[in-house]
């Protein structure tokens, strides 16, 4: 792939000139009431906002499993929780439907 | 502790360099000609040691994850260990019944888009981007939530938006954009990392784009802010070493995460190819968490130092310049401190 270091790709996006630093700070400003950088992950991991599971743990598990997960919630996230429970009337297995989310 | 947070301490796993796909930009410079591959019993045993040592969630890449055989049988034992699953894939293989296999395991499949069609094929080899589209719609039957990953280097940002335009269009929930790091097979081609210049304007187009997309897709930009970090060191490991007393009691995930292991076995902090004096242990020589125990002990003051040295090499940029790829600079630096 041909290309050079100083053909930026905000080039063709953006007026504002990279030597303009009020500018930039001031578009930086701006833009972060539209977004925020809180973590930063490696690739193709997904921040928090997209977890979305199916746990089966057994019943010796289960009071741990989701006491870990409930603690999540400290974390400035939402954790919704539903269990299922296999094998009635002994359950053996339950089936954790999870789904965590930033608060919006 | 560490740039993804408390919350969540991941593990990547790469269990094969094999690839059907021999991209210019592959950190770990994969291929169809590698052949070496990690046994699933090993990753099970390790799998079932790291949920007392503080991490929940695994990400699984490489390499291809769909050319490793074993892969259903690794994210059910993930699984079963109350892990949070993640595969990365270029998606060219991803046919019906691999999905069948792996979504019942599944959280997250995350796909690689490096822009329109003509840039992505020009990364990734002629015709990947079209076989990639062809099986999406397996991917919604198979009712896995997926994403895409846009790898954003310096002369690419303009295709962004094309690639949110095919994320909302194929019905991804996310778009995931990872700065260029300049290592593996990326050394040998021109390619040239994002600096923080562009990184500033990465942000302004994301967050343009994120307020265009709201409601529909959630974007994510893989690049450290420097203000953060003033505020909360922590999230960069830029914190004082504490007492051994202290390490020792810690499960290893709230000193260092995120972890990786590497297809020759070793895990490593941080990233794949992070400097080998650093290493934590190797699968097959005995109980992982005797192995981190020992590096708590011996070698995690050494990594802390690192971190620190490396942002005080960060922080000192010029203000208009508040974003920065973190995870070069301190990969870099750990490769540069090994004899």
């Amino acid at each position: 792939m041909a290309a050079k270091k100083d053909m930026r790709g905000s080039s063709k996006l953006f007026d504002l000139a990279h030597n303009d630093h009020a500018g930039f700070a001031r578009a930086i400003a701006a833009a972060r009431q539209d977004f925020q950088v809180k973590w930063w992950w490696k690739y193709g991991q997904p921040k928090i906002d997209f977890i979305r599971a199916t746990l089966e743990v057994d019943s010796r598990s289960l009071g741990a499993v989701v006491s870990e997960v409930m603690h999540l919630n400290h974390a400035g996230i939402q954790t919704t929780l539903e269990a299922f429970p296999n094998g009635l009337p002994n359950p053996e297995v339950f089936r954790l439907e999870l789904k965590i989310q930033k608060p919006v | 502790m560490g740039p993804t947070g408390d919350a969540v301490n991941v593990i990547q796993i790469h269990p094969t360099l094999r690839c059907n796909l021999r991209c210019q930009h592959c950190y770990s410079s994969s291929s169809p000609e590698a052949s070496a591959e990690l046994p699933v019993e090993l990753l099970e045993e390790f799998l079932s040691e790291v949920g007392e040592e503080g991490f929940n969630a695994v990400g699984i890449s490489g390499g291809e994850p769909l050319t490793y055989g074993p892969l259903p049988r690794l994210l059910a034992s993930a699984r079963g260990h109350g892990l949070f699953t993640s595969v990365t894939t270029n998606g060219s293989l991803a046919t019906r019944s691999r999905l069948e296999a792996i979504s019942p395991h599944l959280s997250l499949l995350a796909i690689s888009i490096d822009g329109a069609e003509a840039s992505h094929d020009a990364l990734r080899g002629a015709g990947s981007f079209e076989r990639m589209l062809r099986h999406l719609p397996d991917v919604r039957v198979a009712q896995v939530p997926f994403g895409f990953i846009f790898t954003l280097t310096q002369n690419n940002l303009h295709e962004l938006a094309g690639a949110a335009e095919v994320a909302v269009a194929q019905g991804a929930s996310m778009l995931q954009i990872h700065p260029l790091e300049r290592v593996g097979r990326a050394r040998e081609y021109t390619l040239f990392p994002p600096d923080d210049v562009e990184l500033a304007y990465a942000f302004m187009e994301v967050a343009r784009l994120q307020t265009q997309y709201a409601g529909r897709l959630v974007f994510q930009l893989d690049v450290a802010d420097r203000p953060l970090i003033e505020r909360e060191p922590c999230r960069a490991f830029a914190v004082p070493t504490p007492g051994l007393a202290e390490i020792e009691a810690m499960p290893l995930a709230s000193l260092v995460s995120p972890l990786v292991v590497q297809e020759d076995g070793w895990v490593v902090p941080i990233q794949h190819g992070f400097g080998n004096d650093f290493r934590i242990a190797r699968l097959g020589r005995g109980s992982f968490r005797s192995q981190a125990a020992r590096w708590k002990r011996e070698q995690y003051p050494r990594f802390l130092e690192l971190t620190r040295n490396v942002w005080d090499d960060l922080r000192d940029a010029p203000e208009h310049l508040p974003f920065t790829n973190w995870y070069a600079a301190v990969t870099e630096r750990s490769r540069s401190q090994c004899a």
